[in-house]
């Protein structure tokens, strides 16, 4: 039964590092946030296994806390990004725009 | 409770929160090697709640066996279960809709595309653009 | 000497109304399900005096709440079918995890990028609370996320995984009808059951 613990501890520890990578690579603003959000969800993963492991309740807030937190983040960014977005172009949804561009723009100010 | 019961629910426990770390892993995978934002965001969202969910029954079934916090902590285990059902959802629509509108999708990667005809219809007319975009 | 005082009794009897104006949007219901949450967050849900007391404090902080921030009231309402609620629930874990299962599965294939699609759906009842629901059943499923939603004509916009040509975008939507339909039978009203089956029998005399 310990090896198994082991193994819960060890893929969430591989999970969190794909999203750091994911969260390093970018490409724009978006995938950051929802890598964190990713890496949230590790995470209280990760604080229900410890409680599991020591049957310890008193965790458990925690989870509560960060289950919400996490909503308010991903969603102010999302909405800082289409506040920018629409700020310069006042032609109506901009679904065209090429992908590259918008890269290039957060690339420079993150 | 008996101690072989105990075990048994040891077991489940174990196995449910196996599955929730793997879940995770195949998330984690699935970050790195999807193509574009929406399809990322699919990834990202099975250990937000069923991974999620299988934690939280894990943890129950661990604590439930302790008489003296047993029952009441599972209070706790739903609310955290209900937030992220109502939460995830909204926040995952918020930023898929930004992802699309800023163009974060990749064109060529799609079958077929029918927001994408609305959206050309409602440039025209105008006026269905005005109560679509915010 | 008379002026101020009717006008103190104006301004009062306009506090009255405001009160009650106000008053008059409070929603048993939800109340009764912030009292729940409240409670749960005090876990007040075991044999203890201070229980009766979280209850009474949990409910008059929920009507103060909707009292300052008052929210619209569900149209047309819903209606909880119990054994249908329940296989509703059921239905959506079991789809939660085959989708889970077959997310796994495109996200380990080796080989180039994974397709999707973009699928418009149509709602066949015209209730805003079913409309959310099925959305929010959407987005927890993996493998569909929701692009678009629009409110005067109902149609969802989803997002599918791994829908590469047509024929699997129109299996996507009629997995969502089917969505839809669970929802509907578990907690629609009558009405919202009548417009559904009429829909349903109406696809099935022209198939």
């Amino acid at each position: 039964m310990n090896t198994l613990w082991i193994i819960i501890a060890v893929l969430l520890a591989v999970a969190a590092l794909m999203s750091m990578v994911r969260l390093l690579l970018g490409p724009s603003i978006l995938d950051r946030a929802l890598s964190v959000d990713a890496l949230l969800a590790f995470s209280l993963t990760g604080l229900g296994a410890y409680a599991a492991f020591n049957r310890d309740p008193t965790v458990l807030p925690t989870l509560l806390v960060l289950s919400l937190l996490g909503f308010v983040g991903s969603v102010s960014i999302a909405k800082f990004v289409a506040r920018r977005t629409e700020s310069h172009d006042d032609e109506g949804p901009s679904v065209f725009r090429l992908a590259e561009d918008t890269v290039e723009e957060e690339g420079k100010t993150s | 409770m008996s101690e072989e019961f105990v075990q048994i629910l040891d077991w489940i426990a174990i196995l449910c929160l196996l599955a929730g770390a793997l879940l995770s892993l195949i998330a984690g995978i699935g970050l790195l090697r999807f193509p574009d934002l929406l399809s990322r965001m699919h990834a990202a969202s099975k250990p937000q709640v069923l991974g999620l969910l299988l934690v939280l029954v894990g943890i129950g079934l661990r604590i439930l066996p302790q008489e003296e916090t047993g029952v009441f902590s599972a209070g706790t285990l739903v609310l955290v279960g209900l937030f992220q059902v109502v939460t995830v959802p909204v926040a995952g629509h918020i930023v898929a809709r930004v992802g699309y509108r800023t163009g974060r999708i990749r064109r060529d990667l799609l079958g077929t595309d029918e927001l994408a005809d609305r959206l050309e219809s409602d440039r025209f007319t105008k006026s269905g653009a005005e109560n679509n975009v915010s | 000497m008379n002026e101020p005082q009717t006008k103190k009794k104006v301004r009062k009897k306009l506090r009255v109304r405001a009160v009650r104006s106000r008053l008059g949007k409070v929603q048993i219901p939800v109340a009764l399900g912030m009292t729940v949450v409240w409670m749960l967050l005090f876990n007040a849900f075991q044999p203890r005096p201070e229980s009766l007391g979280l209850a009474v404090l949990g409910f008059l902080v929920s009507l103060a709440i909707m009292m300052v921030f008052p929210l619209p009231p569900i149209v047309p309402g819903f209606r909880f079918w119990p054994v249908q609620g329940v296989y509703m629930l059921l239905y959506i874990l079991g789809k939660m995890f085959a989708a889970s299962i077959e997310v796994s599965s495109w996200v380990l294939r080796p080989g180039p990028p994974v397709k999707s699609s973009v699928i418009a759906v149509r709602m066949r009842t015209d209730s805003d609370l079913i409309m959310v629901c099925v959305a929010i059943a959407t987005s927890i499923i993996p493998g569909s996320v929701i692009v678009e939603a629009s409110q005067p004509e109902h149609v969802l916009y989803v997002h599918v995984l791994g829908a590469r040509n047509q024929e699997e975008a129109a299996k996507a939507k009629k997995d969502v009808h089917a969505l839809e339909e669970r929802i509907a039978r578990g907690i629609g009203t009558r009405e919202n059951i009548a417009d559904l089956e009429a829909v349903l029998a109406s696809e099935r005399g022209s198939v």
